[in-house]
Formats: C-alpha cells, structure tokens, sequence
C-alpha cells in the first residue's frame, strides 16, 4: 500500500481508452464499475475532443454483484457491436472488475462476434497509464497484422526501382502532449528527406491499416 | 398555525407522474468526487481514499488539482502485496495512515474512505477506524465511510459522509430547547446568510452539518429539527432521526420560491408570526426576484434537458420552470427519493418527463431528438453535444457554485443563461 496525494500517470485502463480513443473505428467495452465514466472528461475536456471516446463501460453496481455481472458484460459488449458497428473492438477490466474476475475476454469471444475482438490483461494493481497503452497497442497489432507477418527472418524483397522509401509512424495516441502536432510535424521532414509515410498508428489509424504493417 | 407566505395553490404537480427508469451504461462520478468541495468545508479533515490507482486519477481528474499546499486528501494505493497476502493489509493500512498522521499534525478528523477495490475485496474500514481512532485520539478522530462506485454515485459520497460523522455528534443535553439543524454542505456565504436570516426570525439555537471545523460538531437529539439544504441525503437523514432528530418538510433552499418555502418550513415549526416573516423575508425575497427577472428573459420559452447528475436535477428544475419560464424536457436524476422529493414533486409542472437512472446511448438519442435549447449535463457529453449544435451547461457548476438562497438566485438563473448568452454573442 503506498500513499499517493499527486499521481501523473493513471491506471492501465486509461492507457487503452487513448490507443482507442486515436483509433478510427476501434470500440473498447470496458468492464468497469459506476464512476469509472470520468476518464470521457479527459478526452472531452482535457482534449478537448468533439465526440465522446469509443468507450462502452459496462457500471455494474453493488446490487449487480450478487447477481450476473459476466451477463451485464456480455449485453454491453453486444449492444456496443450494434451501436457503432466497429472494425475491431478491444475488451478489458479496470482495477475493480479485474478482482471480480469475469474474464471479458471469454465471454467477448463467446458472443462470435462478427469482427475481431481483442482481450486485454492489464494488470491495474502492479501497472500503469503509459505500459497499459503500449501493451494494448502490441495486442492490437499482434492480433490484426501478426497473420500476415512474414515469417521471422524472411528477407525483405528489394524496394522496386523509382519507389520513394517508406515508413510508418507509430506510437501517438489521443491525449498525448503534442502527438497530433508531432505527426505533422515529423510526416513534413520525413517528406522533405524524400520518406513517406504508410501507416500512422494508434492517431487515426484504422483495424485495417494495421493489418498492413509491417 | 401561521400561514406566513400565501400556499401554493395544491395541484398534484408531477407527484404520481410516471418515471422512465432506466438501466444502462451511467455517466456520472462515483461518490469519491464529493471529496473535492468536502474537504474545503470541513477545514481540519483528511480524507483518505483507500482504493486503486483510479480512484487517485479520478480525484486529481475531478478536482483539476494543483498541489501549490498540501491537499488534504490523497489516496491508499492497494498494490498487488496487499491482494496477494505478502502484506497484511491492516498494517499497511496503519503504517500510511501514522505516516500521514505524522506529517500532517493540523489533521484533527481522518475519513478512511472506501472505493469499489476496497468494497470488493470486503476490507473493514470501519474496524480500521476504530482501531486508528483508539491509538490517535484524542488529537484525531478517524472515521470511515464509502464513497465507491458501487454503491454511491457522486453526491451520495456527501451522504456517506454525514452519515459517518451522526454517531459523532454529541448527545443534547436532556431539556434542552429546540434547536434547528441545517444539513448538507453550503459555501460559507451561504450559510452566513442563512444564519442571519433564522436569526431575524427567532429562531434559535441553529446550528449547520457538516461544521467547518471538525471540533464543532453540532450536538443533536429529540428536539433537534432539521431542515435539508441538499436533496440528496436520505443515508443523513436516517442517521438523524435514529438519534431522534425530526425532518422539517421542505422544497429546498433554491430560486426565490423554494428559499422562502425552505424557511417557511422552520419559521412554522418555531411559530414565527406571519408579519415577521414577511418583515423578514421580503427584501431578500425582492431582491432574488429582480435578480432572476433580468435573466429570465433569457430563459423564457426555452427548452430544458436535464441528464442525471447530483440529484438537485428535479429543484433545479423546478426554479427554471416555475420561476425562469423554461420548458423541461427530460430531468434526469441517478436516484429519484420521493419523500425528501415529494414538495419539488408536487411544484413540478405535470406532464413533465421524469427519467431516473441511465442508459446514456439511449439518453443522447432521446436528447438528440429533441434539440433542447440547453442541456445540462456533465463534463463527459458536454463538448460533444456542443460539437453537434447543443448549447450545454456544465451540471457539476451548479454544485460547486453558491446558488442557494434569496441573494445567489440570479446567479443560479445566470449560470443557465449564460451558455445561451454566449451562444448568440457567437453566432452574431
């Protein structure tokens, strides 16, 4: 136990709602009790973003313990797919859910969804903010480009002839100090040096774009 | 009896009125965010928030916190040797706890705090209370109540609060006089104000829960009456009249109408002559009406969406319809309590549509329908709804802001005006 008057970096959870939150057409269903909603202000306010971030949260209550939280999870999960009709979406626990232990993982992957469904682990009692967005970032990727990854030590064919160089930019997420200035930013001198860019991700990358990594 | 203020004529308002209950994703705090304007009233308290890493973040989040003095709250992290059983939580418990305790010597009130983490994993912080209060008193007193997600949302963490500090309060010494107890945290200014107007009407000794200073709790018991400032107490109020305390019936103290009917309540209980109401009421009661009539002309004729928030939703309501000329929508509350309710109720225009509890996909499509003139709702949807077109208020100014009373009532009013002042300075 450690006590804690100024923390700068927040649980893992919040790590994923900003790979989310960049993303475009990413839904996270976050498996969360009531009050865990005030991470949206972070984005709507903070950020300033016009529109709420992709984040389902299932706010189950004392009176839900009793009963069948893995079916409060389930319902959100479904009714979220109908909702926004989502390339991918990712599923997780925050610190709270995480002790009720209802795996949303399973139970995601049990509703044979039509789209891929990404199972977080993040570990709210041992991690934080920044490890929890980059390991769902790597979950993402594993998941939606690691099929069409060539086999490790395969050589990489010769650049055809004429072809600028390319590069991909990963890494900015929502609510990162500067990272939309920063795309513009390093995607102008990449440019200038003759590179361009493929891919940026979690910003404004799509399931699809990062099924092409790589 | 005397009747000091014409009745309100008794029509039903929205008393048997359906209510739409909903079930579904909340947006809204949990009552851990209480703590944000609770420990600037109670100047001597610390709250300890014994929780996860989320429960600091949101307080931070909430409070917008910048650490130029010390706070006087921070938060317990439970860490994974806690979970595990590597350490035993009591003592990790009780060494931050002397560690704080330590450091902080102005601390003279301590409230171990409960979060969802700390509900969840059925950690006794009453017990804990006890068994710090016995090796700290009698230079602190530690307290506990829970203000996790689960079980409190937003200002039920106020609720939780007082509740704890009832067993607290001291006893009133058998035939004592009547005294009036005024419940639920006002701004200082507020209170002052309320003090010196029970004060014009006799009535005497009154005193205010939560205190400002932990050493002056107020004493209570049966001939303690006692007059709700916020609506969203009922956990308070229980507590109160376990220890024999009985509830003043009232609107509460908001807009001009529900202040005069909040101080009609305790002028009949104490047989305030009727002229020495109005003698003592008017001119506030004067000046909260030309206060308001400048912004109702704003506010006239528009259309009013209430997402739940801080349950004050059905008061404020009924101030902009009533006395501001607006027409509701929806109101939202987390929680509809109808009998600390039933006056605001019954003053309600009928027909008005009540809703209690969230599914908030659904609520901002019932919302979107409508294009209300303004929304009030919380910090989540605001931007989003002002990006589609909306004009919104930010619900949680109405809590932080002074609006009880004859002398904030234009500021009430303004706070709904503004945005829609704003809004056409924009678009000329």
């Amino acid at each position: 136990m450690q006590l804690t008057v100024w923390t700068y970096e927040g649980p893992p959870h919040v790590g994923a709602m900003r790979v989310a939150t960049a993303m475009e057409g990413m839904h996270y269903v976050l498996h969360a009790p009531q009050g865990d909603t005030y991470a949206d202000l972070l984005f709507t306010m903070i950020e300033r973003r016009s529109k709420r971030p992709p984040v389902t949260y299932t706010t189950f209550q004392a009176r839900d313990l009793g009963g069948d939280t893995a079916e409060l999870f389930k319902n959100a999960a479904r009714d979220a797919y109908e909702r926004f009709r989502p390339a991918a979406m990712i599923v997780g626990a925050s610190c709270t859910a995480e002790l009720i232990q209802d795996d949303p993982g399973g139970l995601a992957k049990a509703l044979d969804l039509p789209v891929p469904v990404i199972p977080l682990e993040l570990p709210s009692y041992q991690k934080k903010e920044n490890w929890g967005a980059a390991e769902t970032f790597y979950r993402i990727v594993r998941t939606l480009a690691g099929p069409h990854a060539p086999a490790p030590g395969t050589a990489r064919p010769a650049r055809e002839p004429g072809r600028r160089p390319r590069c991909n930019i990963l890494g900015p997420t929502a609510l990162g100090f500067r990272h939309r200035d920063d795309i513009r930013e390093i995607t102008g001198l990449l440019a200038r040096l003759g590179i361009d860019v493929s891919v940026v991700a979690p910003m404004g990358g799509a399931p699809a774009d990062i099924a092409r990594l790589g | 009896m005397n009747a000091p203020v014409p009745r309100i004529e008794a029509t039903d308002g929205c008393t048997t009125a359906p209510v739409l209950r909903e079930r579904g994703q909340r947006e809204v705090f949990c009552g851990l965010t209480g703590i944000v304007w609770l420990h600037r009233k109670i100047q001597d308290a610390f709250f300890l928030v014994v929780g996860s890493r989320t429960c600091a973040h949101l307080i931070q989040s909430a409070a917008g916190v910048m650490i130029f003095a010390e706070p006087r709250f921070g938060t317990a992290i439970i860490d994974e040797r806690d979970l595990a059983g590597l350490a035993d939580i009591d003592d990790e418990l009780d060494r931050v706890v002397g560690r704080l305790l330590d450091r902080r010597p102005d601390i003279r009130l301590l409230f171990l705090v409960g979060s969802c983490p700390s509900e969840v994993i059925k950690l006794d912080l009453g017990r804990a209370a006890a068994r710090l209060s016995a090796r700290v008193a009698p230079r602190v007193r530690v307290l506990s109540y829970s203000g996790s997600g689960i079980e409190t949302t937003f200002t039920q963490g106020e609720d939780a609060c007082l509740a704890a500090l009832v067993p607290a309060l001291p006893a009133e010494p058998a035939g004592a006089a009547d005294s009036l107890l005024v419940v639920g945290a006002l701004a200082d200014v507020v209170e002052d104000q309320f003090a010196r107007l029970f004060a014009e009407l006799g009535i005497a000794p009154v005193r205010f829960l939560p205190p400002r200073r932990s050493g002056d709790l107020p004493p209570v018991g049966p001939g303690t009456r006692y007059l709700l400032a916020q609506p969203f107490l009922s956990d308070t109020a229980r507590a109160l009249e376990e220890r024999g305390a009985t509830r003043l019936d009232a609107p509460f103290p908001l807009g001009a109408e529900g202040t005069t009917l909040w101080l009609e309540a305790a002028a009949r209980a104490w047989s305030v002559p009727a002229d020495r109401f109005e003698a003592v009421t008017a001119p506030g009661r004067r000046r909260a009406e030309v206060a308001m009539a400048r912004q109702r002309e704003k506010l006239a004729g528009k259309s009013v969406f209430f997402f739940p928030d801080s349950q004050l939703e059905i008061p404020l309501a009924r101030v902009l319809a009533r006395e501001l000329g607006a027409s509701l929508v929806e109101v939202g509350t987390p929680y509809l309590h109808r009998q600390h309710l039933a006056r605001e109720l019954a003053l309600l225009p009928a027909g008005t549509m009540l809703s209690e509890g969230q599914d908030v996909d659904r609520q901002l499509d019932r919302c979107r329908d409508a294009r209300p003139d303004l929304v009030v709702c919380g910090l989540g949807l605001a931007n989003p709804l002002e990006s589609e077109g909306m004009t919104t208020k930010w619900s949680i100014e109405l809590l932080f802001t002074p609006i009880q009373g004859y002398d904030q009532a234009g500021d009430l009013a303004e706070l709904f005006a503004r945005p829609l002042v704003r809004r056409t300075r924009l678009e000329v």
